[in-house]
């Protein structure tokens, strides 16, 4: 489905902003990898991030969760300043990554990579729930529940790190690739899952490289370049600029 | 060879070898989680030991029947147990907390320095230590002697006073300390949540964050139950072995981190494995080759095994991280 179109310059008023990053810039030691990004992912909303490697992409979404401490600007989460925060207290605030190349615990069984998405839940109930939820969800994972998780494949690992974000009740969740060297069957089932898990309310910022697919999924598109926002607004404006077609979908358009 | 033969050397080597794996068990489980070889860890067991044999003279359970407590040694070890379960964790903790966890972001090989600095440091507190005017130090007028731990159990065979095997108090309280407390170990890794975050932060220390983990704090508590372990181990070790000396932490040091590499390093029941097969070896080489031979034949034991395995006995080929 293809939202309204709305002016960059306007965003919607009634919309609430679940994450801002403001004027954000980061280093990898003398390297400058973000170069004053701001972007705004609203309630409901299903952003992505789009780029070619080495844009910031990654960086973006990783001091965003606090793994990686931005040296400049500021990162807010429902209102709430997590610019210099621990990580592990990000994800308590519902902020959660699902980060590239899935990560997953390999010598986890799958039910104790999810027992670890929810580590700092204490509802055992809503524990139960969600992880009832997921496997009706990734059935395959049901099927593989005392099996380590580096036995699955790359798209199973990649429904398992999704499954496991989702443990953790997340308020936004943020996804690195998640298609990344999946086959494109899997792929379009993880895409039809990140969508689904939007419309159900679930803000998402989603990085990816196969801008056809996000484009498609997405409300709004930012364009990463060399560690500035080159570009944003609604992705249908996107999908049919001739920058974006140029540069990222192959020239057509 | 005859079988009381052969059953001697099993209660032997499995005695010493239990004492060598829980020493073990504390490298093995901070290198799983830092993958550092916290080579401090033997000297905190022997910083046990001194604790250990000065609450003795303290207590004055070096004279027999003296005292309430020293008329029930059971009792008193059941005080005197935790007593150096604690005082192991809590040096193992600031070890962790001061020296390694300001330079937990630098190259491991600063760390590993550092960590041989900390054995140095700690034998040397035990070098100190040892120095005290204390009965039971021998007055403390010569602090590197070894100093003879009385026996605070009664001499008996447990298998009867007749029996040619003999299996002794001593023997019976290595093992009743050291098989429940792995027992415990394994299903605390293995089943509560807290074990499985740390096989997680061990596997992955980034999602382990990812997912709220704080890993600084399960670093501090595998440190912890490491140092606990120690202190334990201290008990055993000295009432088992019969003296305590500053540099006992690098003979049983060396031991158990060669058991923790000859089980496959990381892995725990790896680390009971290699402690049991280097006390059998131990005990099989002192009786037929004699004690000079012992550690020739547990290093060659170890060279054999890493080129046959060199993961270890159950080590796993280490999986890159992604």
């Amino acid at each position: 489905m293809v939202e309204p179109v709305v002016p960059p310059s306007a965003p919607a008023p009634a919309t609430a902003p679940i994450l801002e990053l403001h004027n954000l810039t980061a280093h990898f030691g003398h390297i400058q990898v973000l170069r004053g990004i701001s972007l705004t992912v609203n309630a409901g909303e299903l952003v992505c991030l789009l780029g070619s490697n080495g844009a910031g992409k990654s960086t973006t979404l990783l001091c965003a969760s606090a793994i990686h401490h931005a040296s400049g600007g500021s990162v807010r989460f429902l209102g709430e300043d997590l610019t210099r925060a621990a990580a592990h207290t990000v994800v308590a605030r519902g902020l959660v990554h699902v980060p590239e190349g899935r990560r997953i615990f390999p010598k986890l069984t799958i039910d104790e990579n999810l027992i670890m998405g929810a580590w700092l839940r204490r509802d055992r109930a809503g524990i139960a729930r969600d992880r009832e939820r997921m496997l009706d969800l990734f059935p395959i994972l049901r099927d593989r529940l005392r099996q380590a998780g580096g036995t699955l494949s790359g798209g199973e690992q990649q429904m398992l790190a999704l499954a496991r974000a989702l443990m953790a009740a997340p308020k936004l969740l943020l996804l690195d690739e998640p298609t990344m060297g999946i086959a494109p069957l899997l792929a379009e089932r993880i895409a039809a899952t990140i969508r689904s898990l939007n419309r159900d309310g679930l803000p998402i910022l989603l990085v990816e490289q196969n801008a056809r697919l996000a484009l498609r999924l997405a409300h709004r598109a930012y364009v990463l370049e060399n560690g500035s926002i080159a570009m944003h607004g609604p992705a249908a404006e996107l999908a049919h600029d001739p920058r974006v077609t140029a540069a990222y979908l192959g020239g057509e358009g | 060879m005859n079988g009381a033969f052969l059953s001697q050397l099993l209660i032997d080597g499995t005695t010493t070898g239990l004492v060598i794996a829980l020493v073990a068990l504390g490298y093995t489980m901070v290198y799983g989680i830092v993958e550092l070889i916290n080579f401090a860890h033997g000297d905190i067991v022997m910083l046990g030991a001194m604790l250990f044999l000065t609450l003795i003279g303290l207590l004055g359970l070096d004279h027999a029947g003296q005292s309430w407590l020293a008329r029930h040694p059971w009792v008193a070890l059941a005080v005197l147990v935790p007593a150096c379960a604690t005082f192991g964790a809590a040096v193992a903790w600031t070890v962790d907390r001061v020296a390694y966890r300001p330079l937990r972001h630098l190259p491991k090989l600063t760390v590993l320095v550092t960590a041989l600095g900390c054995s140095f440091v700690i034998s040397n507190l035990g070098l100190l230590w040892g120095g005290l005017p204390l009965a039971v130090f021998g007055g403390g007028r010569a602090p590197s002697s070894p100093k003879s731990v009385p026996d605070l159990l009664p001499t008996l065979n447990l298998l009867g006073a007749d029996s040619v095997v003999f299996l002794g108090t001593k023997e019976a309280l290595v093992l009743g300390l050291c098989l429940p407390l792995m027992a415990a170990l394994t299903w605390f890794v293995r089943c509560t949540r807290l074990g499985i975050a740390m096989r997680a932060c061990a596997q992955n220390p980034v999602a382990a964050r990812l997912m709220g983990v704080n890993v600084d704090a399960l670093i501090s508590l595998t440190f912890v139950i490491g140092g606990a372990l120690a202190g334990v181990a201290a008990v055993a070790y000295a009432t088992y072995h019969g003296t305590v000396q500053f540099q006992l932490g690098y003979n049983l040091g060396v031991m158990a981190f060669t058991a923790a590499v000859l089980g496959g390093i990381g892995n725990l029941p790896g680390a009971v494995l290699g402690g049991l097969v280097i006390g059998l070896v131990q005990a099989a080489t002192t009786l037929w080759l004699g004690s000079d031979w012992t550690n020739v034949v547990v290093f060659l034991v170890l060279i054999l095994t890493l080129v046959f395995r060199p993961n270890g006995l159950l080590g796993t080929q280490m999986r890159e991280k992604v």
